[in-house]
C-alpha cells in the first residue's frame, strides 16, 4: 500500500458514514415502506434504548474493559421497580429512585470486584449478567409483574412512563430528546472533562497513567456505575412502556451495545472511542433491523445480514488503521 | 573500488513519508561486510526509520527507493521475510510481550515444536535460549515472564532475541540505552565475536563514546537526509558532533552554581521489600536527604535498587515500603504517586513506553496528564490553559512534532523523552526524581535539557537523578550516593567524586564506612 490517494483516503476516514449511506439508499429503492418520514424517524425511536446503553459501554470500553451484564441490568431494575410500585403504595419518583439505585449498584458491584481483586472485566460482568438475571426472574417469579398503580399516569407526559412515544410540540419524541441529550452530555464528557480525559488515558496505559497521580481503580470503577445507572434508567423505562418488569427484557443488548461501540470506531483494546461515533453505529444497526423487517425478511436472515455488515464496519476500520 | 561482493548491503534513494512528515527524504546508506557500522544523527533524523525499512518493519513498497543484499534487490513484505534472508533488528523501544517468558519471546513465530499439533517443546526452546543468553553472558532465567525484569534485563532479552536468528546482518538500534557499563562491555564483546563471524553490524547510538569505541565507519543522518559515512579514523568526537547537529557544542556539561538550600527531603531506614520474592528487600535501610536547589545523584549498577527506591519514594509501591520520609522537614506518607505529588514529587520514569507515556494520546494530552487537575474547573478542562502549557513546554523542551496533536508514538525516541520531562516539569515540582532522564536523548537535545535541569536547581528545585551513565552524574549532580544491591555503599561530593570511587562503591568492593573514612 503505497501512499493512500485522497479518494482513498476519504473512503476510509468515513467509511461507517459511506456504509450507512449506502444501506439508506439500497433499503429505500428495495424495502417498501422505507423511505416514508414515519418510518426513518422511527428508527432513532427504536434504537434509543441500545443507544443509552452503547454510550456507556463506549466508555467502558474505552478504559480497556467490556460490560456484558448491561442487558440483565435492564431487565433486573425493570423487575425492581415494578415490584416496588405493586407491593408499596410510593411515589413514583421515589420507586424510579430505588430502581436507578438498584440497577446502579449492580455496577458497583462489577467495579469492586475488577478494581479490588482484579477480577478480569469479562468476568466479572459475565457473572453480574447471569445473576442480575436470575435475580430478575427470581424476584417475578419467573412472570411479569405488571404495574398496577394509578399514581403513575401522574407522571406519564413527563417522565415517558406509560406512552413512550409521547412527543412534544415539534415532534420528536421525549426518548429521542433523552437519548441525544445523554449522548451529548458523556459525549462532552468523555471529550472535554478531566474525568473523559482518564478514561482515555487508563485504557491507553493503566501504569503510566497511575504514575501520572491518576486514581485509576476510580475511573475503571466509575465507568462501569455510569454504564449500570444507563442500563438502570433504560430499565426503568422499559417497564414505563409495557406497563410491566419482565425478566426477559433487554435479553443480548449487551451485544447490540458492543457492535454499536465497534461500528462507530472503539477499540476494544482501549484508549479509543468517541461516543458520537457510536451514536451513528447504533443508528446503522438499527436502520438494518429496520430495513430488513420492512423487507420482510426473517429474522434468522436479518441476524445473518448484521452479523455480515457489523463485520464489514469494522474492516473498513482496520484498514484505515493500517 | 571494491567488489560488489564486499558490499553487505546498499539503500539508495529511500524516501519515506508519514502523514505530516518525511522522516527520510533521500538516504543512500551502505556496509561492507563484517564491517560494524555506527549510524548516528540528532532524534528524529530517521535513523529507527531506516533500520526498520531495512528490516522489513516498514514493508515494501511503503517506502521509495532500493535495497540490496549482498547484491540481490530485497522487497520485504514483513520483519519475518527480513529475517529469514538474514536481516535482524534490535529495536530501540522495546518490543517484548510482557505476558510470555523470556524463550517465549525469544522464540516467537519459530518456536520448536515437538508433534505436528504444534505443541510447543517449552524445554528444548529454554535450553536454545539459555545457549544464546550464555554466549552473551546474561544470566537470565529462559523461564522468567518478561514483565517481571527490569528495563535493562529486557534490552538484553532483546538482544539476545536478534543474536538467535544468526542474522548476517544486524541492526542494533540504541542497545544500550538502559545498559550500565558492565554489561556495555559484555554487548562489545559479543559484537566483536560477531564481527570475527563476518556479521555486517549497524551500530545506532548517542553515546559517542560507544561509536568511537566500536565503530569501523559512521554515517551521519540529519533531516532525513545523508550527511556523509567517515572512516572513524577520521573523525574526532567535536567534528560528529558538529555533523550531526549542524554546529558546534563543544561544552558536553552546562556551568551552573552550586547553592544548595533547606533540607527538602530527608528520607530515613528507607526499604522495599520484593514484590515476589518474600523476605527479600530491593532497598534495605536507605537513609539520605537532599536540599533545595541541588542535584543529588544515584548512581549505581542494574539491579542495585536505583529505580526501585526512586520509584518507592514517589508512592507506587505503598505496600511494599517502608521507613520515614520527610518533605521540608514534615513527615509525610505517600501511599500513592498522586499523594507523592500533591506533596511535590515528580517522577520521570526509567521506562517512557511502560510507565512514563500514554503512546495513543497526542503529545499534548500527555503532557498535560499529571497537572489536568490544575488546568481543570469543576472537570472542565480549561481549554485555552492546556494549550498554552502544551506550547510552553513545547517549546521549552524543543520538541519536535508535526504538532501537539499527534500521537506520541509518532515521535522519534528522543523526543518521547522529552515529553515525559515536559509532563513533569508542567507540574512545577519542588522534587524532581529523573530516572535515566537522557535515555536515547541526542547529544544537543541532552544539553538541552541539562540546561533545563540546571535552571530548576538554581531556581530551588530539589533534583534527584539516576543515570548509568558516570560522566553524566559527575558532569550534573552536586552530590553522589551510590547503591549496590539495594543497599547504600558510599557518598560524595563531587569534589570527592571519581569513576574509579563510585564504580568501587558500586560493586561492592568497598563499603560505606570505607567511604566515610577517606573523608
Ligand atoms: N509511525 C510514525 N508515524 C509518523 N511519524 C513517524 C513515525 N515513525 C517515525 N516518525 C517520524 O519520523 C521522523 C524520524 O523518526 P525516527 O524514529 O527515525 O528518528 P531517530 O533518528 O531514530 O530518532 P531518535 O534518536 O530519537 O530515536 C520523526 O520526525 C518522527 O516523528
Ligand atoms: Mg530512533
Amino acid at each position: 500500500m503505497k501512499k493512500m490517494s485522497q479518494p482513498a483516503r476519504f473512503l476510509t476516514d468515513n467509511g461507517m458514514y459511506i456504509v450507512m449511506a449506502l444501506v439508506f439508499v439500497y433499503f429505500a429503492v428495495s424495502a417498501p415502506g422505507f423511505l416514508t418520514a414515519n418510518n426513518i424517524a422511527r428508527i432513532p425511536l427504536q434504537s434509543a434504548f441500545v443507544i443509552l446503553i452503547a454510550t456507556g459501554m463506549t466508555m467502558v470500553i474505552i478504559t480497556g474493559g467490556i460490560d456484558l451484564s448491561v442487558g440483565s441490568v435492564v431487565a433486573f431494575t425493570a423487575v425492581i421497580f415494578s415490584l416496588i410500585l405493586r407491593q408499596y403504595a410510593v411515589a413514583v419518583p421515589l420507586a424510579i429512585l430505588g430502581a436507578l439505585i438498584a440497577g446502579s449498584t449492580s455496577g458497583a458491584f462489577v467495579g469492586f470486584f475488577i478494581v479490588k481483586f482484579r477480577v478480569p472485566p469479562f468476568i466479572a460482568t459475565l457473572a453480574m449478567m447471569t445473576i442480575a438475571r436470575g435475580l430478575a426472574r427470581l424476584f417475578a417469579q419467573n412472570s411479569k409483574i405488571f404495574i398496577e398503580n394509578p399514581a403513575i399516569e401522574n407522571y406519564s407526559d413527563f417522565i415517558m412512563i406509560k406512552e413512550i412515544a409521547i412527543t412534544n410540540a415539534i415532534g420528536v419524541p421525549y426518548l429521542v430528546i433523552l437519548m441525544l441529550a445523554v449522548v451529548v452530555f458523556l459525549g462532552l464528557l468523555l471529550m472535554k472533562t478531566r474525568f473523559g480525559r482518564y478514561v482515555t488515558a487508563t485504557g491507553g496505559n493503566e501504569e503510566a497513567t497511575k504514575l501520572s497521580g491518576v486514581s485509576v481503580n476510580q475511573v475503571k470503577f466509575m465507568v462501569y456505575v455510569i454504564n449500570a445507572f444507563l442500563a438502570a434508567v433504560v430499565g426503568v423505562m422499559m417497564a414505563s412502556k409495557f406497563m410491566n418488569g419482565n425478566p426477559e427484557f433487554g435479553v443480548m443488548w449487551e451485544l447490540d451495545a458492543i457492535a454499536a461501540c465497534v461500528v462507530g470506531g472503539t477499540s476494544l483494546m482501549g484508549g479509543k472511542g468517541n461516543i458520537f461515533k457510536t451514536l451513528f453505529g447504533a443508528l446503522l444497526i438499527g436502520m438494518l433491523d429496520n430495513g430488513l423487517l420492512a423487507q420482510g425478511r426473517s429474522s434468522e436472515m436479518i441476524y445473518i445480514i448484521k452479523g455480515i455488515i457489523i463485520l464489514g464496519a469494522v474492516i473498513i476500520d482496520q484498514v484505515k488503521e493500517k | 573500488m571494491s567488489g560488489s561482493n564486499d558490499i553487505a548491503l546498499e539503500m539508495r534513494g529511500i524516501v519515506k513519508e508519514f502523514p505530516g512528515v518525511k522522516a527520510l527524504k533521500n538516504v543512500t546508506f551502505s556496509c561492507r561486510r563484517g564491517e560494524v557500522h555506527g549510524l548516528v544523527g540528532e532524534n528524529g533524523a530517521g535513523k529507527s526509520t531506516l533500520m526498520k525499512v531495512l528490516s522489513g518493519v516498514h514493508p515494501y513498497p511503503t517506502y521509495e527507493g532500493d535495497i540490496f543484499i549482498k547484491g540481490e534487490r530485497a522487497r520485504f513484505s514483513g520483519a519475518r521475510e527480513a529475517e529469514r534472508a538474514g536481516v535482524a533488528i534490535i529495536h530501540q523501544e522495546l518490543n517484548l510481550i510482557s505476558e510470555l517468558t523470556v524463550a517465549g519471546n525469544m522464540f516467537l513465530g519459530r518456536e520448536p515444536s515437538v508433534s505436528p499439533f504444534g505443541i510447543i517443546n517449552t524445554r528444548k526452546m529454554n535450553a536454545d535460549a539459555l545457549k544464546y543468553l550464555s554466549s552473551f553472558n546474561i544470566k537470565i532465567d529462559p523461564g522468567a515472564i518478561v514483565k517481571d525484569l527490569s528495563v535493562g534485563v529486557r534490552q538484553m532479552v532483546e538482544i539476545a532475541k536478534a543474536l538467535s536468528v544468526n542474522a548476517d546482518v544486524l541492526a542494533l538500534d540504541e542497545p544500550t540505552s538502559a545498559l550500565t557499563e558492565t554489561e556495555v562491555e559484555s554487548l562489545f564483546k559479543t559484537v566483536r565475536d560477531l564481527k570475527e563471524k563476518d556479521v555486517t553490524m549497524i551500530y545506532i547510538s548517542h553515546k559517542l563514546d560507544e561509536i568511537f569505541a566500536i565503530c569501523d565507519r559512521v554515517t551521519v543522518l540529519r533531516d532525513g537526509e545523508t550527511v556523509g559515512t567517515y572512516d572513524i579514523g577520521e573523525l574526532d568526537r567535536d567534528k560528529l558532533v558538529a555533523l550531526m547537529v549542524g554546529r558546534d557544542l563543544t561544552n558536553l556539561y552546562p556551568e551552573r552554581k552550586s547553592n544548595p538550600g533547606a533540607e527538602a527531603l530527608r528520607v530515613s531506614d528507607f526499604s522495599v521489600s520484593h514484590p515476589f520474592l518474600p523476605g527479600e528487600k530491593v532497598v534495605s535501610g536507605a537513609s539520605f536527604s537532599a536540599r533545595h536547589g541541588e542535584a543529588l545523584g544515584i548512581s549505581g549498577l542494574m539491579g542495585s535498587g536505583r529505580s526501585e527506591l526512586v520509584t518507592a519514594l514517589f508512592g507506587a509501591f505503598p505496600k511494599e515500603t517502608s521507613g520515614d520520609v520527610f518533605i521540608d522537614g514534615r513527615k509525610v506518607r505517600m501511599r500513592s504517586p498522586l499523594e507523592a505529588i500533591r506533596n511535590g514529587i515528580g517522577l520521570v520514569t526509567e521506562d517512557r513506553k511502560r510507565f512514563g507515556l500514554v503512546l495513543i494520546m497526542s503529545v499534548g494530552e500527555n503532557i498535560t496528564l499529571a497537572c489536568m487537575r490544575a488546568l481543570s474547573k469543576l472537570q472542565w478542562v480549561a481549554a485555552k490553559k492546556e494549550r498554552a502549557v502544551i506550547e510552553e513546554y513545547s517549546k521549552e523542551l524543543n520538541i519536535k512534532a508535526a504538532s501537539s496533536r499527534v500521537a506520541v508514538n509518532t515521535l522519534s525516541g528522543g523526543n518521547q523523552q522529552k515529553v515525559v520531562m515536559a509532563k513533569w516539569l508542567a507540574n512545577s515540582p519542588g522534587i524532581l526524581i529523573l530516572d535515566e532522564p537522557t535515555r536515547g536523548v541526542d547529544v544537543g537535545a541532552r544539553f538541552e535539557i541539562y540546561q533545563i535541569v540546571n535552571k530548576l536547581v538554581e531556581s530551588g528545585v530539589c533534583v534527584i537523578m539516576v543515570s548509568s551513565e558516570l560522566q553524566e552524574v559527575l558532569g550534573m549532580c552536586d552530590r553522589v550516593l551510590v547503591m549496590c544491591e539495594g543497599k547504600i555503599t558510599g557518598e560524595f561530593t563531587r569534589e570527592e567524586a571519581t569513576q574509579e570511587k563510585i564504580m568501587s562503591c558500586a560493586t561492592g568492593t568497598m563499603s560505606r564506612s570505607g567511604a566515610d573514612a577517606q573523608k
